[in-house]
């Protein structure tokens, strides 16, 4: 399903402020797993994230996602697979402020050929679903922060994606809300969806919908626990 | 040397797409020499970025040689107020040796931009880059191209001269002294009607052959440039006059390519369905080059029944086009021969 | 293929560029007024040059002044004659026409002989005896209707009654706007010329290939004439045109180049907001080239609202105002004509033309910042960089 092959990521490679976030990590995640990358800040969760979410590509290594080696592939290439196979759940929401709840969602449907009323239906479904129909003419400064949450989880669902990751998806939650976020990855991954998340909240690792954790550390995987 | 406004905007113009192509062509070397595929060093992803810059550099670098060629030509027929004896386009651009050169380069120009654009669109969308050196080094070639338009442009301005006499259409296309007006009057009308609808519909003809049966894609593309050119020798010789005379009663011996642009209408869409047809058609041809590779394969045959099928809507236009006018002229001469 | 895509990446584009109205208003209006005043002086041009081929198209092909201690003097008819004696030359005309200076109203009329005027009255009839036909500009200052009268003061200081019969057709309103047309014979007795004289000879030739050869013969069999061809006053025409308008198109030129700096000084300062919302779409799926075209039709559309709406600026400035901002620069005309209305002439070329000194020269200052934009990695987003 997701499996990376001795992967590095170097940004800088030979200036002065070279930084190595990944080195040589192999793993593999099977298909509807929901697995957690856990470590402190700077361990290289975010970035390994941006690897298996095909955001990035690794300075060497390989990384295949639903079997395909998506290492090599050209910006061209790896923006198609994104789009078409990866929704993403980032720290700080990332909505933009001045859209509507609405619009917020349809992003990623826009350089697609999708018509505007039927993305507008498919988003309208998940709102609903989340519990958001109801604001969804909504700027999106409006709303509460697990609100924002749910309108991000909304926007990475609307390309129908098979893998879903999330970076530090509670951070900005109180406790009540982090469960409801959980709540809401259980029925994601009841459909069959594989999810991957990096956090280090105990909230979040100790559940128990996850089914793997892997440790991080100075870039490199320290610890896998599979349960 | 004349200098005024239309002059300095043609320049201005020509300046643009200098500066945007010797650009792209930098970032082309660059991407030539460092071009690693299947590597993710960063330097690798920036070469990458800036493929995208080159692609657009000279998607823009098209545009404006096209605003330019008709451009150029407004210029030559607002030159004419200011040369003697000269009373449109072709009176200007006949005015010294270097008018219908810079006229003909551009003209070549558009071909092979177009031709690099092509290339480029297959290229980007296959994963392996099958031919970025390729592409890159024909990029250094569309430069001397370029360079070449401007010198005969410039030559062209700075040759003209307010008291020298030139001799426009009506003249110089009857005089035999001079090589358009030697095609002009000497080309037998006949042949040149034969060549023309011979081409257009052989071109027609081929490239529906290959819509249906995907053969005959090389031919179909030779056709489409050979009914491209005589399009262009239709227009000097026996075509323009059809025009001429439908749209502004001028006498049938008037055989002027430019004066049809006087109804913008008419005049620009008779030349935009002549140059689809040319551009598009022969770009079929190139895209049948490019099917070799395999990994090009697919994409490449998309492309090229795309352009076949805009090249025979164009063809089938200016067809249409020409004889609706023949038939106008013939309700108002009462003949089709006026030879 | 997917029209539909590129529709959405264009509404996305709008939606983008409305919510930052504020950065990019400077823009237009900078924009704005470049090509206000590009097609301002393009169109003027335009029109004094058709003004031009139209006064042109009536002048005679050989125009002869006496010139007496190097002013221009009555000829005597007894010169006509003898030019009539030259081979090849099929008619010659003498010609009475004069300047009127109307105190009322502080305006300066040309009164002119009627036979010698090829123009067309559009309302109304040609004038008999104590008549005249009008140009349309008096004729609308002076709120005259055919059948009016009009009271002219002759060179004894007499007042004198005419009938206004007609009025001349506005096009090319530079030779008859200002224009009062009476017989020939009534307007030498309203100046005074001497039977025997004329304000200049009408020289017409058969052959124009002959003309200058004529006009040559003309020079040396007449000393003391100063002989005009026609071809010479359109040079003079081009010449005044062309040295006033390139010191001005100098101007316009460094103009654009400011404008083409400020535009790259804009673009490529990308706010942090922008550089984040970018970012974004990066990471959601949008590739470096749907982000470019983004950028480009953000740059097309506040191109050519920039460019209508400074064409439209134009039009109304020059054709509806008579062009009050540019009429110092360029009208060492009025001493050419003394007063005129620009007839709207705008052509498809010229509409072009201005295209390419102010939309090309921004597209291509926008690239380079737009690419840049695009490029934005799609990690940075998550990153948080």
């Amino acid at each position: 399903m997701i499996r990376c092959e001795k992967t590095t990521k170097v940004y800088n490679r030979g200036k002065p402020n070279e930084v190595v976030a990944v080195r040589g990590v192999s793993l593999e995640i099977r298909g509807g797993e929901v697995a957690v990358l856990r470590g402190p800040s700077g361990s290289g969760k975010t970035t390994l994230l941006t690897l298996i979410g095909c955001a990035a590509r690794p300075t060497s290594g390989r990384v295949f996602v639903l079997g395909r080696e998506v290492s090599r592939l050209p910006e061209r290439f790896l923006t198609r697979f994104r789009r078409e196979h990866v929704g993403i759940i980032f720290q700080q929401f990332n909505l933009i402020p001045e859209l509507s709840v609405l619009q917020n969602v349809v992003i990623p449907l826009v350089p697609t050929p999708t018509r505007p009323e039927e993305a507008e239906e498919r988003a309208m479904e998940l709102l609903e679903r989340l519990g958001l129909e109801h604001r969804h003419h909504f700027r999106v400064r409006e709303l509460s922060g697990g609100e924002m949450q749910r309108v991000a989880i909304a926007r990475a669902l609307v390309n129908q994606p098979e893998v879903i990751i999330a970076d530090e998806p509670t951070a900005h939650l109180d406790s009540s809300l982090a469960g409801d976020f959980l709540e809401i990855m259980q029925q994601l991954q009841n459909e069959g969806k594989t999810i991957v998340i990096a956090t280090h909240d105990p909230l979040v690792y100790e559940h128990e919908l996850v089914d793997v954790v892997f440790d991080m550390r100075d870039g490199r995987l320290v610890e896998v626990e599979r349960r | 040397m004349i200098l005024n406004f239309w002059v300095l905007s043609q320049l201005l113009g020509l300046a643009v797409v200098l500066l945007l192509s010797i650009y792209a062509a930098l970032q082309g070397i660059r991407i030539l020499l460092r071009w690693r595929p299947g590597s993710a060093t960063e330097e690798q992803l920036e070469l990458e970025k800036r493929s995208y810059l080159v692609s657009t550099l000279v998607q823009y670098a098209l545009a404006f040689q096209v605003l330019s060629l008709l451009l150029f030509v407004a210029t030559a027929d607002y030159l004419a107020g200011f040369i003697s004896g000269a009373m449109c386009a072709f009176g200007s651009l006949n005015a010294n040796d270097y008018g219908f050169r810079a006229l003909a380069v551009k003209i070549a120009a558009i071909f092979a931009y177009s031709s690099w654009l092509v290339i480029n669109y297959l290229d980007s969308r296959t994963v392996d880059y099958p031919l970025v050196k390729q592409k890159y080094a024909l990029l250094l070639l569309l430069l001397p191209l370029l360079i070449a338009d401007i010198y005969l442009e410039v030559r062209f301005y700075t040759g003209i001269k307010a008291d020298v006499i030139t001799s426009c259409c009506g003249s110089v296309l009857r005089s035999l002294d001079n090589p358009y007006g030697f095609v002009a009057m000497r080309f037998p009308g006949e042949l040149a009607m034969l060549l023309f609808f011979g081409s257009v519909s052989a071109a027609a003809v081929l490239h529906l052959v290959h819509l249906r049966t995907s053969r005959l894609a090389f031919p179909a593309g030779l056709a489409s440039l050979a009914a491209f050119l005589a399009s262009l020798l239709a227009m000097f010789t026996f075509l323009s006059p059809y025009f001429n005379v439908v749209l502004f009663g001028l006498p049938t011996q008037h055989r002027c390519p430019f004066e049809v642009l006087r109804s913008p209408a008419v005049g620009y869409t008779l030349y935009a369905l002549i140059f689809t047809a040319g551009v598009s058609g022969s770009m079929v041809a190139l895209a049948e080059l490019l099917k070799r590779k395999n990994s090009l394969r697919e994409d490449a045959t998309k492309l090229q029944r795309t352009l076949a099928r805009l090249s025979l809507a164009a063809l089938a236009g200016s067809l249409i086009l020409s004889l609706a006018f023949m038939l106008f002229f013939y309700s108002v001469v009462g003949t089709i021969f006026y030879h | 293929m997917s029209l539909r895509k590129h529709l959405n990446i264009l509404d996305y584009a709008v939606h983008f560029m409305l919510r930052r109205r504020g950065k990019n208003i400077a823009t237009v209006l900078v924009f704005t007024l470049v090509v206000f005043m590009l097609a301002s002086v393009v169109m003027m041009m335009g029109s004094l040059r058709e003004e031009a081929e139209n006064t042109l198209a009536l002048a005679p092909d050989i125009t002869v002044q006496k010139i007496v201690a190097g002013r221009q003097g009555l000829v005597p008819l007894s010169y006509a004659s003898r030019i009539q004696d030259i081979r090849g030359v099929s008619r010659v005309e003498g010609r009475i026409w004069g300047y009127y200076y109307d105190a009322l109203e502080d305006a300066t009329y040309t009164i002119i002989g009627v036979e010698h005027l090829p123009f067309r009255v559009v309302e109304g009839r040609a004038p008999r005896g104590q008549e005249v036909v009008v140009g349309e500009a008096i004729a609308k200052r002076k709120r005259i209707i055919p059948g009016d009268r009009i009271i002219l003061r002759d060179h004894r200081g007499n007042y004198v009654k005419f009938t206004v019969v007609g009025v001349f057709s506005p096009r090319s309103s530079l030779q008859s706007a200002d224009i009062i047309a009476m017989p020939g014979s009534i307007a030498r007795e309203f100046f005074g010329i001497p039977d025997d004289r004329a304000n200049d000879l009408a020289v017409y030739v058969a052959n124009p290939a002959e003309l200058t050869n004529i006009a040559y013969k003309i020079s040396l069999a007449l000393p003391d004439a100063r002989v005009l061809t026609r071809q010479q006053i359109r040079e003079t025409y081009d010449a005044i045109f062309g040295w006033r308008s390139g010191v001005f198109l100098a101007a316009i030129f460094g103009a654009i180049l400011a404008f083409a700096i400020l535009v790259w000084d804009r673009a490529s300062g990308l706010t942090a907001e922008e550089k984040k919302e970018i970012g974004i779409l990066k990471a959601l799926g949008w590739s470096t080239e749907d982000v470019l075209e983004m950028r480009t039709c953000e740059g097309v559309l506040l191109a050519l609202n920039s460019y209508l709406l400074g064409i439209i600026l134009a039009y109304i400035h020059v054709f509806y105002l008579n062009a009050p901002l540019l009429r110092p620069v360029l009208l060492g005309w009025s001493t050419l004509y003394p007063s005129f209305e620009l007839m709207p002439a705008l052509s498809l070329e010229d509409l072009l033309l201005i295209f390419m000194v102010s939309v090309v020269p921004f597209m291509a200052a926008v690239i380079v910042p737009s690419w840049r934009a695009s490029t934005i990695d799609p990690d940075e987003a998550m990153r948080g960089v």
